[in-house]
């Protein structure tokens, strides 16, 4: 994200100089630097796995249900396979998909909410019918029969699903506030002054409406997080995939907490809670940098 | 005085009459059973095609039972016997007197006569395709009825005996046997009256006419309802029997002695007897290199078969013996396929020899890319299929592909969900998968479903288990020749024969004889089977013994039989 | 998700007459308000929308039904049985124009015609009872977890850096990032079996009758909802505290707040009155656009808890590739949906005068 900033050069106060302006009001909000630095964490733990971890996350590789102990920290699974080395590429899986999905819903969301915004008349009529549709229509049943839908159901497939049925939310949103910006002044100036309509849309309106696209992206993307650990969890995913929300689906399965074997339980659902509260703490940050009435202190 | 002797006769009275009492087996109380049903829909036609549970286990009852336990031994139920005709083209059977429909009226042949007719007459209630082999029923006497075959088939017996039989006068004014939901049955089985019914369990107390008596001349069964509790999936239902709520069950518990039994030793009870399905691996040998009975061979050498079992199935079972027959068929194992596979060795786990037959058979790694290739240079990959959500047998399958890896074969796991996996079975889409197999009465239902090749459909499509297409006609004269014959000698030489087959030529890797899941606490009742005296197989999804349990089985106390 | 949508109203709301002349008033301009009439038109092209969505769905399913039907009654019944039981179904086979049109006409009569899992039975009495227990459950459950939660946001707003805003909120933030199911998993594993304090399972004892007039039954209602219930809450407040919140603060700082402080009214009367009920537009908004999604969630809450709604039902359906129960119980939630953004546009009405 704050990709300008790695370009510069060590000397930390150049650093801090050369960055944007965005960023060092995010830096300087307790609870954004907070989230960012938990969400930095776990995705140094995905790229960094096959370091962190040596055994393949799939290999049965000790006793079933071993505890947690000197050689294997977060103890094995009933297939005995390795918790921590599946945590570690567990992580991957998650935030890969739910990035992803995050960033295809804020897309079509973007795309959609402000061409309804902006065109208005019949092209904003029909496209907000759809949004409000896909509001309406149930989500989540939708969303298991399109994901059963598809014969062999993996990561990809989650992504898809979720991405198609999850935009109208940010659509809806999008377009309120497209539309309150599309009669402001410098907007009409543009418009005026003869700049064709994509042109106003990526200069004029876009960067005007950044945080409101950053935070619902942030909320996509925990959105996804939370309904793909649900989607597998009820069997809607590929058990052989390595991710949190599978490690649950086994867990669940072989009825750890009825065996006791807590580890394989407690650690999935902990790390998607944890980046589940970066990703809010990051929002939090965000609400309260460009609406400081919002901050509580 | 006259007042204490009196006190005292009146006392001596009352204790001989509860020791009386206490000689009787209590009565009474309500036997909560889960099954693993799940879908409620008020149905009780034991001919549509999934009615409730209960239907044909405690409300209708068939001629004949078949305890899996009796090895394939009748027990006389509402027949008290059978006799074919000496061009074994007719079949009579011999109806029980005394048999009381819950309304009161009695069976007669009349009754089975009619449940019969209605299989010739609507298609759609003949489940077990009786219509088959069966050319006509008639009415010998009140108490006999007479079954005419269209051939000679030996097995008729079973199928004829096994149909539930309905009430004539109930059911001849059925508008639409195929609708017919059938909300307020009338049967001879011990619980007919259907005393609630809703979203989350159903209740059947017992039929007051019942027919079954014990030793003593008491009527069966003790108890006085039956209930069947409903749960979201296995989970909920397992803390519910842990917790004792349940009396009696059906369910896969994982680490059962310490989940379950430990909780409390005295009064939780289970016993997973192997005598289920022997669940097979199959390949596809419609396609290369699965066509090569060596390299099948090869494969089941691979597998290492206590992993399976002890990992992927908790240890509830063991690895199945080489001709794929459990624990029930033992009597039936042919010593002779069983030595030959010794020689072979190849359902044995051994690694090292699968790599050895693999190398012999050309499938080596050519290429030096740690995967062997086909003679003709492709590398060896292939897909294990199993269903997704069936985790033991996702663990079992995960196991064997990292087995066949370590042989060099690239063997990737793929979870379909039922319907893709079941379509690529039956249309030979698939590579392998493990699949179940048919427990019957005798292995020839075994050998039918995995061998005959009358099963695969002109459009071809694969019935029952003939997935691995491996087919003969050796096979297909045996499995005739075995219904054309009542002289068990013969039919012991046919399985043999067709054992010697299915070794030497591997249409499927033999992997485990299911467990029968079985579990029960005493609370509240007493009398199921145990381990050491399993009278009946104990899973009370199984028809063939729940209808024997549910008459076995009394409550133990005040408390347990008021409820 | 936490976005304040439009503008706060500018209205300063009148001084109240009588309560019931007002409810009255309010009534009336509901049912002529030119914003319910396009509400209206919306609801009948959504309802459409998603009755032919509900069509297409399960068509594209992969797997031949007829097949997948035979599969599901396994070693139950053989081909020529099962062939003639086929016929029954009338909606596995002719050109899908026909299909569409007998489905439209069995969604006007309600007769779905007989499910597939549950042969003969028909589609209605297999969702039966259990519509029920999802919509009590979903309709307790949301509405509570709406009105606490936006109290409590209306509360920290107006106590900013106040206990409830610097430690309520963060918490109930914290329970919302967790997955629901390993929340109710936890729940159930240690409130219902270590603890053995609430039930585990069902929507009452099954050894009780069904009877809604008898108090052991409700009783056993109440306590066997206590678990579920208080998982929902726990993971569901913390969205709309935060956006109630967040929806006040911005209210706060409009003149006519400022104007009613100044006057001298009374604090609690300028929250409740002023402030939360010009804040709670959007929060009513999302709330009804939500519902879809609370009912869906609910299928997690039922597998935990095994209770009876239907959307377990729904999840084996789908598996079973049982179009005619698919598409009842689809329908049944959409239109539960639908009844519920009704209400919300209602409640929306009332509280906003320039929605009349």
């Amino acid at each position: 994200m704050a990709n300008k900033g790695a370009k510069g050069s060590g000397l930390s106060f150049r650093l801090w100089l050369s960055l944007p302006g965005w960023a060092r009001s995010i830096i300087n909000n307790k609870k954004a630097l907070t989230g960012i630095l938990i969400l930095a964490f776990f995705f140094l733990v995905a790229l960094l796995a096959p370091l962190l971890a040596p055994t393949a996350p799939q290999r049965m590789v000790g006793r079933p249900h071993d505890p947690p102990s000197e050689q294997y920290a977060f103890g094995t699974t009933r297939q005995g396979q390795d918790v921590y080395a599946q945590m570690v590429y567990g992580a991957g899986g998650s935030l890969r998909v739910g990035f992803i999905t995050g960033t295809v819903i804020i897309v079509i969301a973007v795309a959609i909410g402000i061409t309804a915004g902006f065109v208005g008349g019949a092209t904003d009529e029909a496209l907000s019918l759809i949004a409000n549709i896909f509001l309406v229509v149930a989500g989540l049943p939708l969303i298991i029969v399109v994901a059963s839908m598809i014969e062999r159901p993996g990561p990809d497939t989650i992504i898809i699903v979720l991405s198609l049925t999850s935009w109208a939310w940010g659509a809806r949103v999008l377009r309120s506030q497209t539309l309150s910006l599309r009669n402001s002044e410098f907007v009409e100036a543009a418009r005026v002054s003869g700049e064709p309509t994509w042109r106003i849309i990526v200069v004029e309106i876009l960067p005007n409406m950044t945080s409101l696209v950053v935070s619902a992206w942030i909320g996509a993307v925990l959105y996804a997080i939370l309904a793909q650990a649900g989607l597998e969890f009820i069997g809607l995913g590929d058990p052989n995939s390595v991710t949190w929300g599978t490690i649950l689906y086994w867990a669940q399965n072989n009825q750890a907490l009825l065996t006791g074997a807590w580890w394989t339980f407690v650690p999935p659902g902990l790390a998607i809670a944890a980046v589940g509260l970066s990703l809010t703490l990051i929002n939090y940050g965000i609400d309260e940098i460009t609406n400081p009435r919002l901050s509580s202190s | 005085m006259n007042k204490i002797r009196f006190l005292a006769v009146v006392m001596v009275v009352l204790l001989s009459i509860s020791l009386v009492g206490a000689q009787m087996t209590p009565r009474g109380g309500t036997v909560v059973v889960s099954d693993g049903e799940q879908l409620v829909g008020k149905n009780f036609n034991p001919f549509s095609p999934d009615p409730l549970n209960f239907t044909d286990r405690f409300i209708y009852e068939p001629m004949l039972i078949f305890n899996p336990v009796d090895g394939g031994v009748a027990t006389p139920w509402l027949a008290t016997g059978y006799e074919y005709g000496e061009d074994l083209q007719s079949v009579t059977f011999n109806i029980r007197e005394g048999v009381m429909w819950s309304d009161g009226e009695a069976l007669d042949a009349g009754d089975v006569a009619f449940t019969f007719n209605l299989f010739l007459d609507v298609p759609a209630t003949d489940k077990a395709a009786v219509s088959d082999f069966l050319e006509s029923v008639e009415v010998v006497d009140d108490m006999t009825v007479n079954f005419n075959l269209n051939r000679v088939y030996t097995l008729a017996h079973e199928l004829i005996g096994g149909q539930m039989i309905v009430p004539e006068h109930d059911w001849a004014d059925v508008e639409d046997y195929a609708l017919f939901t059938n909300s307020e049955p009338v049967g001879t089985g011990a619980m007919t009256a259907v005393a609630d019914f809703n979203e989350q369990s159903y209740t059947l107390c017992r039929n007051e006419s019942y027919w079954r008596v014990d030793e003593s001349g008491e009527q069966l069964p003790y108890v006085d309802c039956i209930r069947q509790v409903l749960f979201q999936g296995n989970d909920p239902a397992n803390l519910a029997l842990i917790n004792g709520e349940l009396d009696w069950v059906g369910n896969f518990v994982p680490d059962i002695e310490q989940t379950f039994v430990a909780q409390n030793p005295d009064k939780h009870g289970y016993y997973f007897w192997p005598g289920g399905a022997t669940v097979q691996l199959y390949s596809n040998t419609t396609k290369e290199p699965f066509s090569d009975v060596n390299f099948r061979r090869a494969l089941s050498m691979a597998i290492d078969y206590n992993a399976v079992t002890s990992i992927g199935m908790y240890g509830y079972t063991n690895p199945a013996n080489a001709v794929g027959l459990g624990p029930r068929y033992d009597s039936w194992v042919s010593a002779d396929a069983i030595a030959y596979a010794d020689g072979t060795g190849q359902t044995r786990y051994n690694p090292e020899g699968a790599m050895a037959l693999l190398d012999e058979a050309g499938y080596v790694d050519s290429d030096g890319d740690g995967i062997r290739n086909m003679p003709g240079g492709d590398n060896i990959d292939f897909k294990v299929q199993v269903v997704n959500g069936w985790t033991d047998w996702v663990t079992s399958v995960q196991i064997m592909s990292q087995n066949f890896q370590d042989v060099g074969l690239s063997a990737v796991v793929e979870t379909p969900d039922f319907g893709a996996w079941f379509s690529a079975l039956q249309n030979a889409t698939y590579d392998v998968s493990i699949g179940w197999g048919t427990a019957g009465n005798t292995p020839y239902n075994y050998f039918r479903n995995l061998l005959l090749s009358e099963l695969i459909s002109d459009e071809g499509v694969a019935n029952a288990e003939t997935w691995g297409r491996w087919t003969s006609d050796e096979a297909d004269a045996l499995l005739s020749s075995f219904t054309e014959t009542a002289d068990m000698g013969a039919h012991m030489d046919i399985v043999n024969q067709l054992q010697m087959l299915y070794v030497e030529n591997m249409p499927a890797i033999p992997l485990f004889p299911g467990p029968t899941w079985y579990e029960y606490t005493t609370y509240r009742f007493t009398g199921f089977p145990t381990e050491d005296n399993y009278y009946a197989q104990g899973s009370p999804w199984e028809r063939n013994s729940a209808a024997i349990v549910i008459s076995a089985i009394h409550c133990i106390d005040d408390s347990a039989c008021g409820q | 998700m936490t976005a304040a949508i439009g503008k706060p109203s500018a209205d300063k709301p009148t001084d109240t007459p009588g309560f019931f002349a007002k409810l009255l008033d309010g009534l009336y301009a509901i049912f002529t308000s030119r914003f319910l009439r396009r509400r209206f038109l919306f609801y009948l092209i959504a309802a459409f929308a998603a009755i032919t969505l509900n069509f297409i769905i399960p068509r594209l399913m992969p797997g031949d039904p007829v097949q997948l039907l035979f599969a599901r009654f396994q070693g139950k019944l053989d081909p020529r049985a099962f062939e003639a039981i086929k016929a029954q179904f009338g909606f596995v086979d002719g050109p899908l124009i026909e299909q569409y049109l007998l489905y439209l006409r069995s969604i006007i009569t309600l007769d779905f015609g007989p499910s597939i899992m549950g042969f003969p039975v028909p589609v209605s009495q297999v969702i039966g009872g259990s519509l029920r227990w999802t919509l009590i459950l979903a309709g307790i459950a949301s509405v509570l977890s709406f009105l606490i939660g936006t109290f409590l946001g209306v509360l920290a707003a107006w106590r900013r850096g106040g206990r409830i805003d610097n430690v309520l909120l963060p918490i109930a933030s914290v329970f919302g990032a967790f997955p629901y199911f390993f929340v109710a998993l936890l729940a159930v594993y240690i409130f219902g079996f270590q603890l053995d304090i609430f039930p585990t399972s069902h929507a009452y004892d099954t050894a009780i009758r069904q009877d809604w007039r008898s108090t052991e039954f409700l009783w056993s209602v109440v306590y066997h909802m206590i678990l579920p219930l208080f998982t929902i809450i726990l993971t569901a407040t913390g969205g709309w505290m935060l956006g109630m919140r967040n929806n006040m603060i911005g209210v706060l700082s409009q003149d006519y707040i400022v104007m009613a402080e100044a006057k001298g009214l009374a604090d609690r009367r300028i929250m409740l009155m002023y402030a939360a009920r010009n804040a709670i537009l959007p929060s009513l908004t999302a709330f009804a656009m939500s519902f879809g999604f609370i009912i869906a969630g609910l299928l997690l809450t039922e597998i935990v808890f095994s209770y009876p709604g239907m959307g377990y039902t729904f999840l084996l359906a789908i598996n079973a590739r049982d179009y005619p129960l698919i598409q009842g119980i689809y329908l049944m939630i959409t239109a539960a949906v639908l009844l519920a953004n009704f209400i919300a546009d209602m409640s929306y009405v009332l509280l906003d005068p320039r929605a009349r």
